[in-house]
């Protein structure tokens, strides 16, 4: 029982999408349909306010909120990976996902009429490669391991670097960590 | 009105507003109907009620069918809706299937010369309350849209399909009948209904404007944002104050003959539906997704 994970280091990130064409190029996907966006945000009040760039995929939520509420099954968790995958076979393009995914990391695909996200690339990853965006990430920023395990490196690294999940309040149990 | 592109929220657009829209009034007429019944309400009002209820509920349910996407070209799919009782998606396809065997036969049986039993009837206004408790239920389980995650949304959608219901069934019911029917004894569930829905819908808009970030934005959209007009035009004004206005001025004499001469009953029923039409709008519309950060 595996758990994969991902770990994002801000200070590492140069902001450059590479990971994002990455996955596009990998996939086959439109411009805009992406895994993975760069994402950009105010935090704080004036004075101290600062703006913030994120790369934002499918968190691979442990308690995911896109699986509660899809009425098709077609999104569901594979527990031998802990990854969210999809059954594209089964999606009907309801998009209540997509309402219910609180980091914004499902994109509806126009042409198929379903509903994808970031697949953590399982199937490169079974070949013993590493996901796309990973590999292709030019300031190693980031990391992909498998959480389950506290000595792989990406379990070592969060922990030292004290990386941090997205609302974690939520309870949703997110499987991609940040250094900011 | 702000076109879909105004929408704060664009995930769902115009098909699933008048989905909920639909949905509520059909579910509300037929709770009407059955209220009506047990009351021994005026026989045509009570049959719009019950008529009207499949077809809206149908319609609406057919324009959300349309708005899926791949469902759209994989008919067969949509069998899979079935299928994930832990969402409330599957949950409402269940209720709503069963809703409109029931109130297909519970309305137009008798037309075929099927006559079903009484609890029949019962057991539809049932489903009718499951119906719209449901679509309100859909939407608030969404943690991601804290103008949605709101315990207070379900009541405020129950409240104002009923009284669209109601307004629904009365409109149908003067229509057919050329203005010849006494619905003075609803006044009373009327007036009840407007203030219950503006007393939960002032209180549901507070915790909206003292909420998190995102909630907060959504109450500004709709107070003073693109969705204003929708709100105090449409909501407010249409749907609450001037049906409030007719009552007020119905209860004394002189105005009393006026206000209940058909063209303003059917008026105010108008204002009623226009009302629960731009709710459904503004909630759906609002629904600004949380901050990452
Ligand atoms: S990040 Fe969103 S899409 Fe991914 S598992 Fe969590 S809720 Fe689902
Ligand atoms: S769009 Fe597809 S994956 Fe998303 S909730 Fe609907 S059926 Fe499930």
């Amino acid at each position: 029982m595996a758990r994969y994970g991902m770990l994002i280091d801000l200070t590492l990130c140069a902001q450059c999408s590479a990971c994002t064409v990455a996955c596009e190029a990998l996939y086959g996907l439109p411009a805009g349909e992406s895994g993975v966006h760069l994402r950009s945000f105010e935090t704080g009040r004036f004075p101290a306010v600062q703006r913030i760039t994120l790369p934002v995929q499918c968190m691979h939520c442990q308690e995911p909120p896109c699986v509660q509420v899809c009425p098709t099954g077609a999104t569901y968790r594979d527990p031998a990976t802990g990854t969210v995958q999809m059954d594209y076979e089964r999606c009907v393009g309801c998009r209540y996902c997509m309402t219910a995914c609180p980091y914004g990391a499902r994109q509806f695909d126009e042409a198929q009429g379903t509903v994808a996200k970031c697949v953590f690339c399982t199937s490169r990853v079974e070949q013993g490669l590493q996901p796309a965006c990973v590999e292709t990430c030019i300031g190693q920023a980031r990391l992909f391991g498998n959480l389950g395990d506290p000595t792989s490196e990406v379990s070592r690294a969060i922990a030292e670097r004290k990386a941090v999940p997205l609302h974690p309040e939520l309870g949703t149990q997110p499987s991609v960590f940040y250094v900011f | 009105m702000p076109d879909a592109q105004g929408l704060a929220q664009s995930t769902w657009g115009w098909p699933v507003i008048v989905y909920l829209f639909l949905a509520g009034v059909g579910a509300g007429a037929c709770l009407f109907a059955w209220w009506a019944e047990r009351r021994q309400g005026p026989e045509s009002l009570v049959t719009a009620g019950r008529r009207l209820a499949a077809p809206l509920v149908a319609a609406g349910t057919l324009l959300l069918v349309f708005d899926l996407g791949a469902g759209r070209m994989h008919p067969l799919r949509i069998l899979g809706l079935y299928s994930h009782p832990a969402s409330v998606m599957t949950l409402g396809t269940w209720i709503l299937s069963i809703f409109l065997v029931l109130s297909v036969v519970d309305g137009y049986g008798p037309l075929a010369g099927l006559r079903p039993p009484r609890w029949w009837a019962g057991l539809t206004a049932l489903f009718a309350l499951g119906v719209a408790l449901y679509t309100g239920v859909l939407l608030g389980v969404v943690q991601a849209i804290p103008f949605w995650n709101n315990a207070l949304l379900p009541v405020l959608f129950v409240l104002s399909a009923a009284s669209a219901g109601m307004s629904a069934a009365s409109l149908t019911a003067l229509l057919v009948e050329r203005g010849r029917v006494e619905l003075e004894g609803f006044r009373d569930l009327h007036r009840a209904l407007l203030v219950a829905e503006a007393a939960v819908l002032a209180l549901y808009l507070y915790f909206a404007a003292h909420g998190p970030e995102a909630a907060r934005l959504s109450y500004r959209l709709v107070v003073a944002g693109p969705l204003a007009p929708a709100f105090w035009l449409g909501l407010v004004g249409a749907g609450l104050a001037l049906p409030a206005l007719f009552e007020l001025l119905a209860a004394p004499r002189l105005w009393a003959r006026v206000l209940t001469r058909p063209a303003w009953l059917g008026l105010e029923a108008g204002l009623v539906l226009v009302g629960g039409l731009c709710l459904r709008l503004l909630v759906v519309g609002a629904g600004v997704p949380m901050r990452l950060l």
